[in-house]
């Protein structure tokens, strides 16, 4: 069965990053070290990201989920970052509207069995007190275990 | 009472639009819509025309002629305007008439 790859080493909080694309590469670099994903990932996210957006306005803070087709992904993995200031990010379903976006979670999902764990990632930031107590949390095993809390990581 | 026929358009077909189709189900079983809902991807999107009831998308750009109604599925992931969404999604489907 397994489970999705998911520790601090995945995350990174409190640096701040110019744009999207600074954002995706250091989440990419992280899942790749791990050998979640081979080469082309990052350049097929940020491709994706250029046709089909996925920024979402909610609230109190934007979140993003750049993700990818099956093929580059390795083993499932998660890498989450949260921004000190808001990145502006193209919103999902729109060709021009920004989003400000302060939590991104860059998504490495090889099967297609996914669907539970993208379920309950969405109701995590669907919750104004959860993205609120997420974005007030300061280092990387602080926020990984919050994650592991709210989304169950294992796949069955 | 016709089954409706829906489809969810995100740019895998697996992962948004699997979320949005299941909140659909939900929504339209709860107001007692019948409805038959399938998530796509945007390239198959073009073998669907004329088979379909309503779209529901979040995809930018949705410049092909699909002969139906278009949703905007974007609140269904956020949680904000969900239920306006899903009300939204009734009236075109049934023309008020529920």
């Amino acid at each position: 069965m397994g489970s999705i790859l998911f520790d601090s080493d995945m995350v990174v909080v409190g640096q701040p990053f110019p744009d999207p694309e600074a954002v995706i590469a250091d989440l990419a670099g992280r899942l790749a070290a791990r050998g979640c994903v081979g080469p082309g990932f990052l350049e097929a996210v940020k491709d994706r990201e250029t046709r089909f957006p996925t920024g979402l306005p909610t609230q109190p803070v934007g979140v993003a989920i750049p993700h990818t087709d099956p093929e580059y992904c390795l083993r499932p993995g998660l890498a989450v970052a949260v921004l000190p200031q808001p990145v502006p990010w193209r919103a999902m379903g729109t060709e021009q509207d920004l989003v400000d976006v302060r939590v991104v979670f860059l998504l490495a999902l090889p099967a297609q069995k996914h669907v539970n764990f993208l379920s309950q990632l969405v109701q995590l930031f669907q919750s104004p007190d959860a993205l609120t107590q997420l974005i007030s949390l300061s280092d990387p095993a602080a926020v990984a275990d919050f994650v592991r809390c709210r989304v169950n990581l294992s796949l069955t | 009472m016709a089954k409706y026929r829906i489809i969810t358009l995100c740019g895998s077909g697996i992962a948004s639009s699997t979320i949005c189709a299941q909140k659909i189900r939900k929504g339209m079983a709860e107001r007692g819509i019948d409805v038959e809902v399938k998530p796509i991807a945007f390239r198959e999107l073009q073998g669907e025309i004329g088979k379909i009831d309503l779209v529901v998308s979040i995809t930018p750009g949705l410049k092909v002629d699909i002969n139906a109604p278009v949703v905007n599925g974007v609140p269904l992931l956020t949680g904000i305007g969900e239920q306006a969404v899903l009300d939204e999604i009734a009236q075109k489907l049934t023309g008020g008439k529920q």
